[in-house]
């Protein structure tokens, strides 16, 4: 299949999402931020990175470094070749633990700004699923920093993704047990 | 006339490799009350014994994590999640 007609696929899938009891996003699950956090860290639309790299800017100057990864789909997974993946994930739970993760890498790095985007859904190859941008009065706390959320997001927060393979069939992906504090 | 006894409603979350063996992704429970988290699980795996083939999975009430052998006592409308390894990022 081609990329275009996956694509076709993910935004009727995302229409259907709107349906999946796991994936709803309900209105009264938003929550209280302070004006620094993003306000939806979880969403099933493509994440316009642009508007991320926007909500960075600081013109007061307190950070010389912004970093920002975006992790996106990879045509070989843990189950061979893959041409998409499917995205799940306790949406309330995962913002309450985004949300704490930001919270603590914060106070431990210093961090000024900082935006924290998962998507959810059927993603093409190449979609981003996972954005991190954050910045620091330097560069070093700044990239540090963007491995620590990354690696807790892997630990703690609950998404499951499963490969959509090329040869037809689809599999979750075995990943690891939720990691408490 | 025997008493009725009283009964609580929960909702039961199921995720990913979990809802391919339930075949459905939530379900409402009706339990005694006084029913533990250590209890409910029992219920839930004697009705979906494949669940005991996929290892590490943590549960959740109200959205923080529990030890499956607690004998924490469940209330009415509490949210009860199986969550199996994550694979997010």
């Amino acid at each position: 299949m081609k990329s275009r007609d996956l694509q076709k696929k993910t935004n009727k899938s995302e229409l259907n999402s709107s349906n999946d009891s796991h994936n709803i996003m309900k209105n009264n699950d938003s929550l209280e931020l302070s004006s620094t956090l993003s306000s939806q860290r979880i969403t099933n639309s493509d994440i316009d990175v642009n508007d991320v790299i926007s909500s960075m800017v600081d013109a007061e100057g307190h950070s010389g470094a912004t970093v920002i990864f975006l992790g996106s789909v990879r045509n070989f997974g843990m189950n061979g070749k893959v041409k998409g993946m499917y995205y799940e994930s306790y949406v309330k739970m995962a913002e309450n633990k985004i949300k704490n993760i930001e919270e603590k890498a914060m106070e431990k790095y210093g961090i000024k700004k900082i935006k924290i985007v998962h998507r959810i859904g059927k993603l093409a190859l190449g979609n981003n699923s996972v954005v991190i941008a954050l910045s620091t009065p330097h560069s070093k706390d700044a990239f540090t920093a963007c491995r620590f959320i990354l690696a807790r997001i892997k630990q703690e927060v609950p998404i499951w993704k499963k490969e959509i393979l090329s040869k037809g069939d689809e599999k979750w992906v075995d990943g690891k047990s939720i990691k408490t504090n | 006339m025997p008493t009725l006894m009283p009964k609580i409603r929960v909702t039961v979350l199921y995720f990913a490799f979990i809802h391919e063996i339930t075949r459905k992704k939530e379900e409402i429970m009706e339990l005694s009350t006084n029913t533990s988290i250590k209890e409910l699980i029992l219920i839930i795996l004697t009705r979906y014994p494949n669940i005991k083939n996929i290892k590490n999975i943590k549960i959740s009430v109200n959205y923080r994590i529990v030890n499956s052998n607690s004998n924490l006592i469940l209330k009415n409308a509490d949210e009860v999640a199986l969550l199996p390894p994550i694979s997010g990022g």
